[in-house]
């Protein structure tokens, strides 16, 4: 880590990322000669072990540290853009210097993230010598691409970083077109490593010897585009939520009254954008979620409804614990803000609404009972809590909380805010209406669900969604020009939040790192025994679906090292914070 | 000769009531006025719903002949000589069109007879009330509808002198001709009984409440004796014990037999102290946890058993240092022993060595996971098996195990026993290790043999641990880990009070 | 001002929740059930607690009054006696053994193979359909006249365990475990499409994957018994008198596009 000094000069900014391009370099000979190697030395076989370890968990917990990490990267870039992009609008330095704070995180990430990428690759040339090669070989314009873009993103990469200084004032907006490159690259980046994984759980292009007929169709693959899509967002929700997180550590151990606002700021920013990118994701999901039924209705199946349902209720936990948390720091966040506590009267309600859809969200389909409870509710159904476990009252609860969440926010928004147009009442009973409606929508459609065959109540969900949607989209187009020059009761008092805010930016963290793990188990564990679904089967020994706790200990296992090397970086990146303050 | 006697006895009893003559001696019994039916007849909407919901067992005539008739026990009702058991008329009447509504409403307990509320409207039921009049070959209901109804007053209190007078009273009027002794359905007239259709029926077992058709209540027992069941060797009683709260005294002692079903999963075994009681009738295997588990007919692998006779198995279980042993007992009416039919028979099925999370099938095992069966038959005795799904049966030398069966009064009693610790290819019992354990009866008497029987599902076997140590420890450790924390928080908070509110 | 009363109303919130969910709900609700809800309940009460200083303060008020030795003595024994009381006894609820049967997790809805083996051939799931329905889309007398037939089949085979009403409660239901499916209920039949129905029906019980305890299901194996036609109607049958229709993807993918 070389970043210690920022000085502004062109010079500076090309030795930076020239370091950079030599690091990648060095790295890429490296693992080619380790794994050649290692390939020569070891005896030929389409698997190998490795130490006696679990060749399928060493892959895997590998894989997905380096995804986290890429997807660390890939996230806090968009995110440090349209910071800076805020900042130049806004003319506020706050903004630009959060963006490079942010920014500041990525230099070591990279380095990891390619230490990890680097190790997998040698693992996969290693482990899994021939599904590798078969790989390698209907892919190989991929890799080349791929190799490309790598360097490529490196050199932007350190070139926004180090040109920061340099490129201010009149000269911003190049540095801002630097930072949209970086975005650009890596999310090219995402798509080209999207090819591989999502050909092998749903392939195409190729004929039933398993050889190429269009590479194209190959990389066009049902799944790909879902999964771009929802990786993009679960990056920015990510990022988001791993700077946020990164600003409440430092929140805690801030000294002055100074740095604790800046840093409570930055930890609101973080969280929100995590939570505006969180929102969305199911919607990309459910398209994911399509496209897996429509190539195999039996991988759909076995993902929602078969073993992996047990998994999918962890999700539901930690998802409305998320809805909770945040919630629980906008209410806090309102302490800060002059006039908000004209709102605090609408917290009840809110509560118990939010309590009540988590209760529907989280009842079970599938009870758990013992013998005795069975045979007292006639059977594993129980006739009144059997009406929750539907997926009709789970849409219901969800979307009454995403809209609840959204009027929390909504207030905060207005907390230290009066407003001054003529027709400021008209709005408001507007805006009150919008959300009565959307609620109205979402309940009358879930009630109506239970009257209705499968095949019909499968699109309420649409209405109830497009509903939410709209009445978002509306409240915040009455919002902007309501609050237009608003009279403001005073100053957000930045800094002046309860700790106990920042252990809810944590949960979002984890949840959010802990829920990535679990998810991406899913989506690679329902192809179950194939490496290619339905086509290339797994002959290892590790062709089995592992029980559920033991995934879910490994995806801890992840979580944690994740969190440990995070740490690292967080601590890399103070460190130097300190040595900037004494230069 | 004697089964015959009391038919005919029966039969005249039931038959003669129905005459005006014998309606005429009637006043005995507190009658009052049908009450109105409230819904007029739409026979074309009733026959419809006659088509979706009757057709199946009672045929498209109403002659009790669906395709479904063959197999069930006891058959479905033929409508078409309007004879009906469950009535509040008197004996040989016609039932009122409430009764029927009510038969078609709440079903008729231990048959395939549902309770049509749940799933038909009140109004529609009426319409089928109406419907199945109509087929009355004779027009009874028009010529002679029900008029009064027996009036059930209040019931009594349910005394222990009233239960003795009851108790007397079913020694006096013979009622255990049929009904058995203790009332378990095993009179000595019980085998061999035919109702009027010629169908072979059985005196009710008593301890089984929730078979009695015309339901378990005190004043439903009460209702019984005083209408009779028509169309079966039940008489009604108004003749023979005309004063009512003598009727009431016997339907209490009959309420007093009945054991409500005590359906668990696991069949918990106490430790004793000492040896096992080899006598099935010893007083500490009363003190034993008892623990009964359902059981239908075999009727999932060729050849299929529809009509079995059990429908639930009762055990206990004992261990000690060395050995366990388990009780088993079940009611039957007829003791056979393997004469010109075949013998009557219990098994226990435990696997084969210790189950991880796989279980064998639960019908016998299957190729990957076998199971050992104990079979118990009145004629044989202890015999044990090898199964390897239902096909692949093979004898087994009886190793430690051992049996005692006795058969008194309308029930068998079998302990089955064995060392705790199980040799090569047995399951080992330990305390606090759960053993899946399933059981299986036949009834000889009913033809029942082979795959002929009734059977349970899994089940587990637990030789009930004393309460662990650790058990205490924890709520006293966690109590004084509260404890010290307040010590320290108040000890903090008194010393500088300003220090508490950060 | 309610606000004084924080502490008290939480309480009194958090154990009418209790009360409802330990004693108004008939079947009472599993325990696994009971406790997500209470935690749930607590997380909420908690948070709503914590989520404004000036409440959270007033939350803590009493309390703080009580260890900081402001509170009359008695309330002060109590309290200081009572939480720990309170944890041991919350401890021994849990600790305290119960020897309930140890708890069998169970796929309900367990994924059909790709294949499955009927009366010899190979049939794929994946394109599976209801050739009698597909034959019968524009006639629906011809489809009825199936379906009566299917209920013939229905009541000679299935209703023992399955129901007069086709709501699982056969006269042999409650003997097996898992009990038979109740078709009426909104989450069985109706939401599968028949090519499910059809491989669970062929092929029973055994055929279930391990992880939908396939030694436990008294679902016989069909096949043996019945020819595929008389399969195929039967499962009209159900679908008929249950008053539900099959799910089927074709017509989801149309409600979409709408």
């Amino acid at each position: 880590m070389s970043s210690s000094t920022t000085s502004p000069s062109t010079l500076s900014a090309l030795k930076g990322a020239y370091k950079g391009v030599l690091k990648i370099s060095l790295m890429l000979a490296a693992t080619y000669l380790v794994a050649q190697g290692l390939s020569s030395y070891l005896p030929a076989a389409d698997y190998r072990q490795f130490f006696g370890l679990s060749n399928r968990t060493t892959v895997w917990i590998i894989a997905e540290l380096h995804l986290m990490f890429a997807a660390f990267v890939l996230g806090v870039p968009i995110f440090a853009v349209i910071t800076e992009f805020v900042g130049k609008l806004t003319g506020e330095k706050k903004y630009d210097d959060l963006a490079k704070e942010f920014t500041k995180l990525l230099a070591m990430a990279y380095t990891l993230t390619a230490v990890l990428g680097c190790i997998l690759l040698v693992l996969f040339v290693v482990l899994y010598p021939k599904l590798t090669g078969y790989l390698s070989g209907l892919f190989k314009p991929t890799w080349l691409l791929y190799i490309v873009l790598i360097f490529g993103e490196v050199i932007i990469a350190y070139l926004y970083w180090y040109s920061w200084d340099l490129l201010q004032g009149t000269r911003k907006k190049w540095h801002l077109l630097l930072g949209v490159l970086v975005n650009l690259w890596g999310t090219a980046l995402l798509f080209v490593a999207d090819i591989w994984v999502t050909f092998m759980m749903s392939p195409a292009g190729i004929d039933d010897a398993g050889n190429l007929t269009s590479l194209w169709a190959a990389i066009d693959n049902p799944t790909w585009m879902p999964i771009n899509i929802h990786r993009l967002l679960a990056n920015v929700a990510f990022g988001g939520s791993i700077a946020a997180a990164y600003a409440a550590v430092r929140f805690l151990n801030a000294k002055t009254d100074e740095e604790r606002a800046r840093f409570d700021w930055m930890g609101y920013i973080g969280s929100f954008i995590a939570i505006g990118a969180f929102i969305p994701l199911p919607f990309a999901g459910y398209w994911l979620g399509r496209e897996i039924y429509q190539f195999s209705e039996q991988m759909g199946v076995s993902m929602m409804g078969g073993s992996f349902a047990w998994l999918w209720i962890l999700q539901a936990m930690l998802i409305g614990g998320l809805f909770l948390a945040s919630n629980f720091y906008l209410w806090l966040g309102m302490g800060r803000i002059p006039g908000a506590e004209r709102y605090v009267k609408f917290q009840i309600p809110m509560m118990i609404l939010l309590a009540i859809g988590f209760i529907v969200w989280a009842t079970p389909r599938s009870i758990i009972a013992s013998g005795a409870e069975m045979s007292a509710m006639g059977g594993s159904h129980h006739p009144f809590l059997g009406l929750f476990g539907v997926m009709a009252a789970k849409n219901t609860a969800v979307n009454l909380m995403i809209l609840t969440t959204f009027f929390s926010f909504m207030l905060y928004r207005r907390g230290n805010r009066i407003p001054t147009v003529s027709w400021a009442a008209a709005g408001k009973i507007v805006q009150a209406l919008v959300i009565a409606t959307a609620a109205g929508v979402v309940l009358g459609y879930g009630v109506y669900s239970y009257f209705v065959p499968s095949n019909i109540r499968i699109g309420f969900s649409v209405y109830q969604v497009g509903a939410v949607l709209s009445a978002m989209a509306l409240f915040v187009a009455i919002d902007i020009p309501l609050l237009k020059g608003a009279k403001e009761i005073g100053a957000i008092r930045w800094g002046q939040i309860p700790a106990r805010a920042q252990y809810a930016l944590f949960f979002l963290a984890i949840s959010f790192t802990w829920l990535m793990g679990l998810m991406g188990y899913i989506r690679s564990g329902i192809r179950q025994y194939w490496h290619v679904y339905g086509r290339v089967m797994d002959e290892s020994a590790n062709a089995y679906t592992m029980m559920h706790g033991h995934a879910t200990i490994i995806v801890s296992i992840i979580t944690v090292t994740f969190f440990l090397l995070v740490s690292v970086v967080f601590w890399m990146a103070s460190r130097n914070d300190g040595k900037e303050q004494t230069a | 000769m004697k089964i015959i006697n009391l038919l005919a006895i029966a039969f005249v009893a039931a038959l003669g009531a129905g005459s005006p003559a014998a309606s005429a001696d009637a006043p005995k019994v507190k009658t009052g006025p049908v009450k109105p039916t409230p819904v007029a007849a739409d026979l074309e909407a009733g026959k419809k719903l006659y088509r979706r919901y009757c057709t199946q067992c009672h045929g498209d005539e109403g002659k009790g002949d669906g395709p479904a008739a063959d197999f069930i026990y006891p058959r479905p009702r033929n409508f078409t000589t309007a004879i009906f058991k469950v009535r509040t008329t008197l004996s040989g009447q016609l039932p009122t069109d409430h009764d029927l509504f009510h038969i078609i409403s709440e079903g008729l307990p231990g048959t395939s007879m549902p309770a049509w509320k749940k799933f038909i409207p009140e109004n529609d039921r009426w319409q089928l009330v109406h419907y199945v009049k109509t087929f009355d070959e004779l027009g009874l209901f028009k010529e002679e509808p029900a008029k009064e109804q027996v009036v059930v007053d209040a019931a009594p209190k349910m005394t222990a002198e009233l239960v003795a007078k009851g108790k007397d009273l079913y020694q006096q009027k013979k009622c255990w001709q049929c009904h058995g002794p203790q009332g378990r359905g095993d009179g000595v007239s019980a085998a061999g009984m035919k109702d009027e259709w010629g169908f072979p029926i059985r005196p009710v077992n008593f301890t089984k409440s929730w078979r009695f058709r015309g339901g378990d209540r005190i004043e439903d027992i009460y209702r019984t004796f005083t209408t009779g069941f028509n169309g079966t060797p039940m008489p009604s009683f108004v003749d023979a014990i005309p004063a009512a709260e003598d009727r009431w005294a016997l339907a209490a002692f009959v309420k007093s037999l009945a054991l409500p079903q005590k359906n668990a999963q696991v069949l918990k075994s106490g430790f004793v102290i000492g040896e096992i009681p080899a006598d099935p009738y010893a007083k500490e295997w009363e003190g034993a946890e008892s623990a009964d588990f359902p059981l239908a007919g075999q009727i999932i692998l060729e050849p299929r058993w529809f009509q079995p006779m059990h429908d639930v198995i009762t055990a206990r279980a004992l261990y000690n240092e060395k050995e366990i042993a388990i009780l088993l007992e079940w009611d039957d009416g007829t003791n056979s022993k393997g004469e010109g039919k075949p013998a009557d028979e219990v098994e226990l099925q435990l696997p084969i060595g210790d189950t991880g999370p796989v279980k064998p099938y639960f019908i016998l095992g299957d190729d990957k996971h076998p199971v050992e069966v104990l079979r118990w038959s009145a004629k044989d005795g202890l015999t044990r098996l090898t199964a390897e799904g239902a096909t692949k049966l093979n004898p087994r030398e009886t190793g430690g195990w051992v049996a005692q069966g006795d058969y008194k009064e309308g029930q068998y009693r079998v302990i089955l026993r064995r060392p705790m610790q199980g040799k090569e290819g047995e399951v080992s019992f330990a305390p606090g290790k759960f053993v899946p354990v399933a059981f299986h009866l036949r009834d000889g008497d009913n033809g029942e043999e082979g795959l002929k029987m009734s059977l349970s599902t899994w089940y587990t076997l637990l030789p009930q641990p004393a309460t662990p140590l650790t058990a205490y420890l924890w709520p006293f450790g966690i109590g004084f880990i509260a404890f010290g924390g307040e010590m320290w928080l108040l000890r903090r908070m008194r010393r500088k009070p300003a220090a508490g509110s950060s | 001002m309610m606000q004084r009363w924080t502490l008290y109303i939480a309480a009194g919130v958090w154990l009418a929740v209790l009360a409802v969910v330990k004693f108004a709900v008939t079947p009472p609700m599993p325990a696994s059930v009971q406790m997500i809800y209470m935690t749930l309940t607590t997380v909420a009460i908690v948070l709503f607690v914590a989520a404004n200083e000036a409440r959270f303060q007033a939350f803590l008020a009493p309390l703080k009054a009580v260890f900081a030795g402001r509170a009359p003595k008695l309330v002060q024994a109590l309290v200081l006696a009572g939480i720990p009381l309170l944890a041991g006894w919350g401890a021994w609820l849990r600790t305290a053994p119960s020897w309930d049967a140890p708890f069998e997790p169970r796929v309900v809805h367990p994924e059909p193979p790709s294949s499955f083996n009927l009366h010899g051939q190979r049939i794929e799931t994946a394109t599976l359909k209801n050739p009698l329905r597909a034959a019968n889309e524009k006639n629906p007398e011809e489809l009825e006249k199936l379906a009566q037939e299917g209920k013939t089949i229905y009541y000679q085979n299935c209703f023992f365990c399955h129901g007069d009403a086709l709501a699982g409660d056969g006269h042999f239901a409650n003997a097996f475990s898992p009990i038979p499916a109740n078709f009426r209920d909104v989450g069985t039949i109706s939401m599968l499409q028949e090519s499910f129905v059809f491989w669970r029906v062929s092929t029973g019980g055994p055929g279930l994957p391990k992880g939908a305890t396939p030694w436990l299901s008294a679902m016989p194996v069909w096949q043996n018994f019945l020819k595929e036609d008389e399969i195929w109607k039967a499962i009209l049958y159900i679908y008929a008198g249950s008053g539900s229709t099959p799910r089927t993807w074709d017509e989801e993918t149309k409600h979409e596009n709408h």
